[in-house]
């Protein structure tokens, strides 16, 4: 998603938090199985 | 990271479904989802204020399904235009509306018609007249160019097949300078082709 993020020419690109949102859900072992989470992505324009 | 989906992928029933069970959240906030859903996860999980949403309608915040925070990413501030994409029933927007106040805009787009009446109702109740609702998809957003100062969104990027439309979206609608606060779904593994082609995956 950065790297997307990027190459769209937006700056200051980063994931700022994570959160674990599949946690006590039905698909739970299917999120920690491949890696699955909530995060906070911040971009600016140029 | 893929950011398209597979060729074959039949986007719009894919589109179909999606709305499909954003509609149930509506109807049926507390039935049988995957995911979470209200302001106690939205609190526990997310890190909202609890007192912020407790002065929201129930309406708005019971239906809430979204998987991070972008209201935490950076403040929101007075006499700017947020447009919220996939607003669903409303919670995030009314909280940008709260924060741009009432010389500021808060825009919401969703492709879901139950999910818009909600908003509309909710943002009506609490008298936030710089709330706007327009139904439209995050590849075709009903928004002027260069016309937004901050693109949030909640969970709902990753539920769009062209990715890379969606982002070119949010791009043009941003003014110079204007900030993207998204909350969206990361992925630590690529996945294989075919749990991307299975739509039951993308939408639960």
């Amino acid at each position: 998603m950065v790297d997307v993020l990027n190459r769209l020419g937006l700056e200051d690109v980063c994931i700022v938090e994570r959160f674990d949102c599949f946690r006590a859900t039905t698909k739970e072992a299917t999120a920690r199985k491949y890696g699955v989470h909530g995060a906070n992505i911040f971009g600016r324009k140029p | 990271m893929a950011v398209a989906c597979p060729v074959d992928l039949d986007t719009r029933q894919l589109r179909s479904e999606v709305s499909k069970i954003y509609s149930r959240v509506v109807t049926e906030p507390d039935g049988k989802f995957h995911f979470h859903r209200g302001a106690a996860y939205a609190v526990e999980f997310l890190g909202y204020d609890p007192e912020e949403l407790a002065a929201l309608p129930a309406e708005a915040t019971a239906p809430f399904a979204g998987i991070a925070n972008p209201h935490h990413i950076s403040p929101i501030h007075p006499g700017e235009t947020a447009l919220d994409i996939g607003s669903g029933a409303g919670m995030d927007l009314l909280l940008a509306a709260q924060r741009v106040g009432p010389k500021g805009k808060a825009i919401g787009v969703d492709m879901t018609d139950a999910m818009l009446e909600r908003a509309r109702a909710s943002a009506r109740a609490l008298g936030l007249e710089q709330v706007e609702v327009r139904k439209g998809d995050a590849t075709s957003l009903p928004v002027e160019s260069a016309s937004v100062d901050v693109v949030i969104s909640n969970g709902v990027i990753n539920l769009v097949p062209e990715k890379e439309r969606a982002f070119d979206e949010i791009v043009r609608v941003l003014k110079p300078g204007g900030r993207l606060q998204l909350g969206d779904i990361l992925l630590d593994v690529e996945l294989s082709e075919d749990i991307r082609r299975n739509i039951d995956l993308w939408t639960g």
